[in-house]
This record gives structure tokens, sequence and C-alpha cells, in this order.
């Protein structure tokens, strides 16, 4: 419990969605805050809804093991919240929280368009400087308008109409991406209240001692399926570290084979790793500290 | 071999593993200590260090380099705790294990495991007690 969030940024905690029984995080801010404060990386699980088969190169969510979710939680590092009741709660309340959701889509849209807007004028700004030169036309540079949001639902997703190609001397705005620009929400973080929101928190998540263990000391884990492992463990961002540890957590009195023992700490020596085992003596509570971990290398001889 | 587990299998590979230990990897001073109600185990000390651990390693390395003198050179006796590969151990006991290590100053970091199979075979592990990284990483 060293970590408290008040030296984070005045930001609510992450948020982390439980849906049939699996523990995501939709936003990006939140998934870079638990990465960059709370060593949880999770897996990226999202496709692109065009693409429903891939399987490589995921992006959010990010997907959190249960005693992950349940770590970060006991550390006041970010909450659980049950989102299917939670959407329902906040959907059936009012329509007016509905009314006020499309509202804040329509806001991030019109954002999206400024930003989008005021890169297509710089590139077209660039393009007039190298054509300018030659053939001396001034107009170029002005940034195309933005299209003002409008209030019907059908344009909400739509993309924007193609404006009227005035001429063949008109730089090639209208093939920026601003013209087939359609919001994609990645997280409906607007559309529940706060207080909704906290009613729907979820605190029966299954905890593991050894998840525990981990994110106190500051390591990061991925799942150990590569080594034969529950966990790889990494002493930070596995973008920067090779594993240094295959865990495996048992019971206090699991019966483990030597056979096992000697697997794990074969394999882990020859990819340069150790083979972690680790449990928690229940007579002396589920603090990390009473986490007893024994890391297992050959001998060399 | 097989015969000889059925009449004492614990006291058995533990000979086994201190001859090993002995004859093959030329360890001395080896003896056997039997706790009360505990697994035997077997100190010795190798001819030389066993293990060093990796920072150590870094360190003895630049000292070496710069002052020509070699550190963490002389051995350290071992324990060693012999186990078959049938066996199913337990946490709680090879912490027990770990608790019953003598030791007069600092706790034992680190016991060996010494794996006999019905071939004679002997494989040896290093258990370490607590995250302690690999050695080559």
């Amino acid at each position: 419990m060293t970590t408290t969030v008040t030296a984070w940024p005045p930001r609510p905690l992450p948020r982390i969605s439980k849906i049939a029984g699996r523990y995501l995080v939709f936003d990006h801010e939140d998934a870079s805050v638990l990465r960059r404060e709370a060593n949880t990386n999770g897996s990226l699980v999202g496709t692109l809804p065009q693409q429903p088969t891939q399987n490589m190169f995921l992006g959010l969510p990010i997907e959190l093991r249960p005693e992950e979710a349940e770590a970060l939680v006991h550390k006041n590092l970010a909450r659980v919240v049950d989102d299917v009741a939670a959407h329902q709660a906040a959907l059936l309340r009012s329509p007016e929280s509905r009314a006020a959701y499309i509202q804040s889509l329509r806001r991030d849209k019109a954002a999206a368009h400024k930003v989008l807007a005021e890169r297509a004028a710089q590139k077209a700004a660039v393009a007039a400087g190298k054509a300018g030169g030659r053939k001396k036309s001034k107009s170029k540079a002005e940034p195309a308008p933005a299209p003002a949001p409008s209030d019907g639902d059908d344009t909400l997703f739509a993309s924007a109409p193609p404006p009227a190609v005035s001429s063949a001397s008109t730089p090639r705005v209208a093939d920026s991406p601003m013209d087939n620009f359609g919001v994609t929400p990645t997280s409906s973080r607007d559309l529940i209240p706060a207080d909704v929101d906290r009613e729907f928190e979820v605190s029966n998540t299954p905890q593991g001692p050894l998840a525990r263990y981990l994110q106190d000391g500051g390591y990061h884990t991925t799942p150990g399926l590569r080594f034969g492992s529950e966990y790889s463990v990494y002493p930070g961002d596995p973008l920067r570290f090779h594993a240094h540890f295959m865990a495996n957590q048992y019971d206090w009195d699991e019966e483990i084979p030597i056979l096992d023992i000697i697997e794990g700490g074969r394999l882990a020596t020859a990819v340069k790793k150790a083979f972690v085992i680790a449990g928690s003596d229940p007579s002396k509570g589920e603090a990390p500290e009473n986490v007893i971990a024994y890391s297992i290398e050959w001998a060399g001889m | 071999m097989a015969q000889l587990l059925e009449e004492d299998p614990v006291s058995q590979i533990t000979q086994t593993v201190v001859q090993n230990l002995e004859d093959q990897h030329d360890w001395t001073s080896v003896e056997t200590h039997h706790g009360a109600g505990q697994r035997p185990l077997i100190k010795g000390l190798p001819p030389r260090r066993l293990y060093i651990h990796p920072d150590d390693q870094i360190a003895a390395l630049e000292h070496e380099h710069s002052t020509g003198v070699l550190l963490h050179q002389e051995p350290e006796s071992e324990w060693v705790l012999a186990v078959h590969p049938a066996e199913k151990w337990t946490l709680s006991r090879i912490a027990s294990v770990f608790d019953s290590v003598e030791h007069a100053g600092e706790r034992a970091k680190r016991i060996v495991l010494g794996t006999v199979h019905n071939d004679s075979t002997v494989v040896y592990y290093l258990l370490h007690e607590g995250l302690v990284k690999p050695r080559q990483n």
C-alpha cells in the first residue's frame, strides 16, 4: 500500500469493465495510466469491427486476468464495474442520459474534426508553399472549414458529405481523412454518470496471492503460455525488458511433483530465466509480504 | 536402487547424493545433518564457488577489470536436499526445510535440490528463497 493515488493527476481511478466474466479496460488513458503507474500492461484483445476474424495486431480493449484486476483494486489503483448492469441502469434511468451521451459523442466528433481540419490545412499550406513558387496561386493555404455539428442522429456515425469540388485547381483537401471521418467511440465513459457507476462496482473479484505479490513488487506480467507457466514476469515494461521469471502459483499445501520443479527449472534455465513457484501461508494472512516464492535454476553441475 | 528404496528411501537417496557429490563433483567436508523430524540435509564444500548473484558477478568483473584482482572466488559451503523425482512436495514443506537449515548468522538464502533417479542420474538445481533474478539475462 505504498503507492497512493494522490500522486496521480486528478483524474478518476482507471475503470475496469467486467463483462461476461472478463476484465476489460476500454479507455486508452486508463490503459496507459495502468501501464505507466501500476505496472499492469494486460493483453490487447480488440479487433476492428470490420475485421472480426483478426487475431494479430490487436488493439483496445486490454484484458486483465481476474487476479490482476483484484490486485489493482486491492491497492486502490483501479475499480471494477459490472458494465452491463451499469449501462442498463444508465440507459433506463432517463431519456436525458441518452441525449446527453449523444451530445458528448457529437462533441468528440467536432473535436476530432477540428484536429483533422487543422492538420489538413497545415498540409495544404506546405503543398501551397512548394507549388506557390511556380504557379503563384495564393488561396490554397486557407483551411477548409469544419462542418458544423448537425442535430440529426442520422449524421452522427456517418461520414461528412463531400464538399463540392469547385475546380481542378482546388487543393486536394477533399481526399483528406476529415471527409471520411465517422466517430468510433472506444469507451462509453460519458454515458454512465459517476453515481450510477459507483453503484455497480464489483468487489468479489477472485484474488491470487502471486498476482498481488508481483504487483506490489513492481513487476510486469504477461501470460506465461509461451514458456509453459502461468505468468511471464518482467522486471519492467515488457517492451523494454526480457522476462526474468516463469512463475506458477500453488496453494500452500498443494502437492507439487518434483519432476515439475525440475522441468520448470530446466526449461527456464534454457531460456535464461528462473522458474518461480509461489504461494501464501494461509495462517499468516494474504498480504503480499507473506507470499513465499522460490526461484529455481540449474546449479551448473 | 529400487530395492534399496523400499527399505529406507530417504536415507538411501541421501547417501547416493553424498557419494555423487564426493566422487563426481569433488566436494569436501560432506556431512549429513538430521534435524528433528525433518528430512536429512547434506552440507558440503564445493571445489569452486557454486553460485554468484548476477549483480555480484558484474561487480566482480568490473573490479577485476580495474584492479586485476578476482573477487568472490572462495567456495562457500552449500546445503543439499536429496529428493526422488517420484516425490511430491508442497510449498509448506519446502518452507519448513528452509526453516530447519542451521545457521549461525544470516539465514540460508538457497538450498541445492539434488534429485536422484533410479538409474542413478543426479541433477542439481538451485532453490532460492524469494525472487532471485537469473544468472544470464
